[in-house]
């Protein structure tokens, strides 16, 4: 069974916003990313994973089995990383701990010892009394010492500094050394998925944009830069979105064969970064 | 074995592994029967997509660059020293070939083309 | 189950240390306690503990709602461990005022005409099992920080609800403390047997009414 993840025509209905037939896959020994404007979608999915929120309609499964029928044996195998602060903040590292270890049936000390001192987390510090990326270190340290074959993680990045996120991104790569894992990670910072991601799904306003390996997205998507008197109707409907400005334009296109044959020499072909990708699908044409 | 990775480069990233393990081994730097990184580490250790490296690998074993064994690992072929030989011969006999034509189409003799392969050979 | 019964008790620490100073100050302030007062310090004082607890736990469970509920656990899990802490909390209320009363009653710092008896925790038992089973549904439906107002009316409402009864009814019944002491002195084992009959049902109605509320709300 090599599918962690596995998710069929996810739906939600909120007063204003509309989760919709979202559907994505994750296998084993994988990283997914998944990215997207804020209020796209991302948190939201994941708390339907997570079962915290109930959905309208559609399937999750996860380790292949139903996520609700499921739940507490699938959540001994989850490992979870949220941006919010939810710990009991009063209690120290190692009080905490004491706390949620006897949850998990395969918790290991020893490694969790491993991690805190890796990350040189102070045991006897309150929660409250930790700056935030310290927090998000011992969040991670907590998800990855049960044995966990899924770790999923909620913006787990966001507010930290490069240097740290470099770092998070670091203990990722050793993780999935481990063919047997898999890691979904929601985040609106692209380039932390950039190198990281085997797998990206862009959401944006609840709907799934594409779900593909980043090797594809990166392949097909192309910035495209010329003068402002190549582009004809026909030219336009191939670009996902154009930005004009008085010395020439700039746009996305993700058929970038055809713009190649057709304008071979006159225009700059260059690779799309995600965050290009993302800005243009969702600003479109502006 | 270097491996540098250029995110600039219009060449696609796995093809930059590709090129650059072939050249290793040309180069003998990497020798026959010696065993790869696993697909795995290399991405760590490059930073990039494990579907990347993975990539790089099969399009370097269905060259006959390397052969895997599965639960083992990834190994430089034995006969690819020979066999990537015949396949430079093959492109040099190739690119000869489009240097003699067009030789042929601005009217250049055999003993000019042979006096600048001289000097270029030479000198390069 | 036990893990997260654990859990109450565990975030309790800084509270417990307040309670039982907070017992002790009180304690220390009627030196001579005759029957009425005694028989009010000994149900007010574990009240006011047991209460205290469940609106810490209230107050640390909302902040940590969607961790716990993204451990290995179910809804209902969750809803039976809030009901089981508060008999915990009963107990370990009464072992801080009967330890910290006899003790000061043995010292000499204070004097007391009775020790704390099985009947007191009993009926902080019903007031507290009472109070918590009308609030914890309102609290799984709305979270702490939106029904405290509610769990301290409740909680006011048990000391003023006597003295109410008292004024409207005049003269003709006597409430507090006479009617505690009536309750206390009525060996009359069906009262008593009717009386946890009737609490059993309101915990399990609210229980079942929480039960409801909780399974499927969509936790923010």
């Amino acid at each position: 069974m090599d599918t962690i993840l596995e998710i069929k025509d996810l739906t939600k209905i909120y007063k204003g916003f509309k989760l919709d037939k979202v559907s994505l896959k994750l296998s084993k020994g994988y990283i997914m990313g998944l990215i997207g404007p804020n209020g796209a979608g991302k948190s939201t999915t994941i708390k339907l994973i997570m079962n915290l929120i109930r959905k309208n309609s559609g399937d999750i499964k996860i380790f292949g089995m139903d996520n609700i029928e499921n739940e507490r044996e699938i959540k001994q195998r989850i490992g979870f990383v949220y941006d919010e602060n939810c710990f009991y903040e009063d209690l120290t590292v190692m009080e905490m701990k004491r706390v949620i270890a006897p949850f998990y049936k395969q918790w290991d000390n020893k490694v969790f010892d491993k991690y805190i001192s890796k990350f040189e987390l102070p045991k006897n510090k309150k929660i409250k009394q930790l700056s935030k990326g310290m927090r998000m270190k011992y969040s991670l340290a907590i998800a990855l010492s049960h044995n966990a074959e899924f770790i999923i993680m909620d913006e787990p990045t966001s507010g930290l500094d490069p240097v740290f996120r470099s770092e998070m991104l670091d203990i990722l790569y050793s993780l999935i050394q481990d063919e047997n894992k898999g890691i979904l990670f929601s985040t609106h910072i692209t380039t932390d998925l950039q190198k990281a991601a085997d797998y990206i799904t862009f959401l944006n306003s609840g709907k799934v944009v594409f779900s593909d390996d980043k090797d594809s997205i990166i392949e097909n998507y192309s910035i495209i830069k010329g003068n402002n008197g190549i582009l004809d109707k026909a030219i336009r409907d191939k670009f996902i979105g154009i930005n004009e400005n008085a010395f020439g334009f700039e746009g996305l296109t993700n058929n970038t064969e055809d713009i190649r044959k057709l304008l071979k020499d006159k225009v700059l072909i260059e690779r799309a970064s995600l965050d290009d990708i993302m800005v243009y699908t969702v600003r479109g044409n502006e | 074995m270097n491996i540098i990775i250029s995110n600039a480069s219009k060449e696609p990233i796995y093809e930059q592994i590709t090129r650059q393990i072939k050249d290793n081994i040309i180069n003998g730097i990497l020798y026959q029967g010696e065993l790869l990184p696993s697909i795995r580490s290399l991405a760590k250790e490059l930073k990039i997509s494990v579907i990347t490296t993975k990539r790089a690998y099969e399009e370097l074993e269905r060259e006959g660059f390397i052969e895997t064994v599965p639960g083992k690992g990834s190994y430089v072929s034995a006969q690819n020293k020979e066999f990537l030989k015949e396949k430079k011969i093959k492109s040099i006999e190739e690119k000869l070939s489009q240097a003699i034509e067009d030789s042929r189409l601005i009217g250049l003799t055999k003993e000019e083309l042979k006096e600048m392969l001289d000097i270029l050979y030479d000198n390069i | 189950m036990v893990n997260l019964i654990l859990k109450d008790i565990l975030v309790q620490k800084k509270p417990f240390v307040f309670f039982i100073v907070f017992a002790v100050i009180m304690n220390s302030l009627y030196s001579h306690m005759d029957a009425s007062y005694v028989n009010v310090i000994f149900i007010m004082l574990p009240v006011m503990i047991i209460i205290g607890c469940v609106t810490n736990m209230s107050i640390k469970d909302e902040k940590a709602e969607n961790m716990i509920n993204s451990l290995p656990v179910k809804r209902i899990d969750i809803i039976l461990a809030k009901y089981l802490s508060v008999f915990i909390f009963i107990f370990i209320a009464s072992i801080i005022i009967f330890v910290s009363s006899s003790a000061m009653n043995f010292m000499g710092i204070i004097h007391l005409e009775r020790l704390m008896n099985f009947k007191d925790v009993e009926i902080c038992a019903i007031i507290t099992i009472f109070i918590s089973s009308l609030y914890f549904p309102i609290n799984f439906k709305l979270g702490y920080t939106n029904s405290r107002y509610i769990l301290m009316s409740l909680y006011m409402c048990i000391f003023f609800i006597p003295l109410a009864i008292e004024k409207l009814i005049g003269d003709k019944v006597k409430v507090t403390p006479e009617f505690i002491v009536y309750i206390n002195n009525a060996p009359n084992w069906q009262i008593v047997s009717f009386v946890i009959c009737i609490l059993a049902i309101v915990m399990i109605v609210s229980f079942f009414i929480s039960y409801f509320l909780y399974k499927n709300k969509d936790l923010a």
